[in-house]
């Protein structure tokens, strides 16, 4: 039996491993090293940064629901400016790939955000957060397959870093998503991000967040999101990060089978802190026991012929 | 003595095992849980997040304060008041029970040795105090203590800080134990013959402000313990903010968890 080898390319990106954590979800600074070694992980991702500094969400911003997290958090973010000053610094040194998460409220920003980033070293990667659910016009940005090129386009036009398009949920065809983004120049597509939700107070009769909705994330939404991944892998040809509900080596394979390259963890995070490197352990245990060598050979595996057509009209 | 020792620290991952679930009154368990590094670092005011249920329903670890801390024999106790699907969980551990741990997490509360402190707090808001009370009486700190709940049962650590306080008055909201009323009212009688130099408070708005303004005449240092609905718990998902003021008067969000969950008082909405 070969040794197995976890390496993963996503168009262009290369990462020792294919489990990452989900933007927003996990520290990047050193404070997590007691209890996951950032160098164990094939990537991390920041929270999302923006232009300026922007406060997020007034709270409550979390409420849990049956296997599942909604959250208003809203993207707060130092800023740019802080961001490159403060905590990218304090990134460099992880010795693993830094994906920098960006968040925009006019295409515009993001091309200034990548300017700014492509000058930086240790950046391996540019994630673009188009489909916050918690910030105005967020979902609009990757529910318009056009706007969601432009953007992309824009970007490609200032930066040579692979570009990762993170998709909402919350469109009719995600496929086409990831086509328009593939064809504008991004290298691979984050999907997906969480699925806007409500939750109400009965005392009060309002919604238990200020700003009324929020994003569910959570072992609730790990089917629909696979199916997302299933749709892209069918639909078009580029690279995924899936991610939406993992929480165990068996869920991170799923994807995998679906049509995943790699895998993010997020709300996982928050119910067992060593997740990802479970999650690691466990996918390297399941290609030894499998006698194969590379997450590769099993990505989009459920795909084969003859595998669901009988389910399918 | 003051707060985590490390910066950057943000508690280990570790197995607990609970050795006693207690219930020292109606609705409430005192959980005793056997897991000596989380033990030997915590200070009173800091937290741990406890998981000891192999389901997704509930979801998220629950966020408790450290009630008691023994970390000569590697225990320490958790003050629960049973109020949902995780509590009432809780309430059916027996000794020997598995739980994921992840602390000591979180600010504790400043300590100074001697001179003199006051403890005001409502229903499970005395949680923290009792560790607080027993690390103040090693400094060598005089404490009194102004507890408040809705009834007498409800009155819960009352017998613990009885063996550690100087005094213990009471306010119950049924009379059964200390008239109805704000439990201040006694903090404000023993200003006018006694010096404090700090105050902490936790468990209930109300008598944070009343602290508060009394604060303004005499000038005692003052501390709150707050609550919120934790994810991560170490700071990373930034979901459980509160607006702060600083001393220029600008109000940002702050991480109950990371730059809490004790603040200075002064600095905290109170509405």
């Amino acid at each position: 039996m070969g040794v197995v080898d976890l390496t993963v390319n996503l168009g262009g990106l290369s990462l020792k491993n294919p489990v990452m954590p989900a933007s927003g979800t996990f520290s990047c600074g050193s404070e997590m090293d007691g209890i996951i070694p950032r160098c164990q992980l094939g990537a991390l991702v920041t929270k999302s940064v923006t232009l300026e500094p922007k406060p997020g969400n007034p709270g409550p911003r979390l409420f849990e629901t049956a296997c599942g997290l909604l959250n208003s958090v809203g993207l707060p973010s130092p800023g740019i400016d802080a961001f490159l000053r403060d905590e990218l610094p304090s990134v460099r040194d992880a010795q693993t790939a830094i994906i920098v998460s960006i968040a925009g409220e006019r295409p515009g920003d993001y091309c200034r955000l990548a300017e700014r980033l492509d000058e930086e070293p240790g950046v391996a990667a540019l994630e673009l957060n188009l489909s916050c659910p918690n910030v105005e016009g967020g979902l609009w940005f990757s529910s318009d397959p056009d706007l969601l090129g432009k953007v992309v386009a824009l970007v490609r036009g200032v930066t040579a870093l692979p570009i990762i398009a993170k998709l909402s949920p919350s469109v009719a065809d995600i496929a086409q998503m990831a086509r328009a983004a593939q064809e504008a120049g991004a290298s691979a597509v984050s999907a997906v991000n969480t699925f806007p939700g409500l939750a109400i107070d009965t005392r009060s009769r309002m919604p238990v967040f200020p700003r009324g909705h929020g994003g569910l994330s959570g072992p609730a939404i790990k089917p629909l999101a696979l199916k997302a991944v299933w749709d892209i892998f069918r639909g078009s040809s580029i690279p995924i990060i899936g991610m939406g509900g993992i929480v165990s080596a068996r869920d991170a394979l799923e994807f995998i089978m679906a049509g995943a390259s790699a895998v993010a963890i997020g709300t996982g995070n928050f119910v067992n802190p060593r997740a990802m490197l479970e999650v690691i352990q466990g996918i390297k245990e399941y290609l030894e026991a499998s006698g194969l060598e590379s997450p590769g050979q099993i990505v989009g595996a459920a795909h084969r012929p003859g595998a669901s057509s009988q389910w399918e009209g | 003595m003051n707060g985590p020792a490390c910066p950057g620290f943000v508690g280990v991952m570790a197995k607990g095992t609970v050795t006693q679930n207690n219930k020292p009154a109606q609705g409430y368990l005192a959980l005793t849980i056997h897991a000596p590094e989380v033990a030997r670092r915590a200070r009173p005011g800091q937290f741990v997040m406890v998981r000891g249920w192999g389901t997704h329903s509930p979801l998220l670890p629950r966020p408790f304060s450290f009630h008691r801390l023994y970390p000569s024999v590697g225990l320490f106790q958790i003050l629960v008041r049973v109020v949902g699907e995780a509590t009432t969980l809780m309430s059916g551990w027996v000794t020997g029970h598995e739980l994921q741990l992840l602390g000591p997490l979180g600010n504790g509360f400043p300590l100074t040795a001697g001179g003199r402190a006051a403890i005001v707090a409502r229903g499970t808001g005395v949680a923290p105090m009792v560790a607080l009370a027993e690390a103040l009486g090693a400094l060598g700190v005089s404490t009194r203590a102004y507890l408040s709940a809705s009834n007498r049962a409800s009155l819960v650590g009352f017998a613990s800080l009885s063996q550690v306080a100087e005094s213990v008055e009471t306010t119950t909201d049924d009379g059964s134990q200390g008239p109805p009323g704000l439990v201040t009212r006694f903090f404000e009688r023993d200003l006018e013959r006694l010096s404090f130099d700090v105050v902490y408070t936790c468990g209930s708005k109300r008598l944070a402000r009343a602290t508060r303004r009394l604060q303004e005449t005499h000038g005692f240092r003052a501390y709150i313990s707050l609550e919120a609905t934790l994810a991560c718990g170490v700071g990373s998902c930034r979901g459980c903010v509160i607006p702060v003021r600083d001393a220029q008067g600008r109000e940002t969000y702050q991480r109950v968890c990371r730059e809490g969950p004790v603040f200075p008082l002064h600095g905290v909405n109170l509405e």
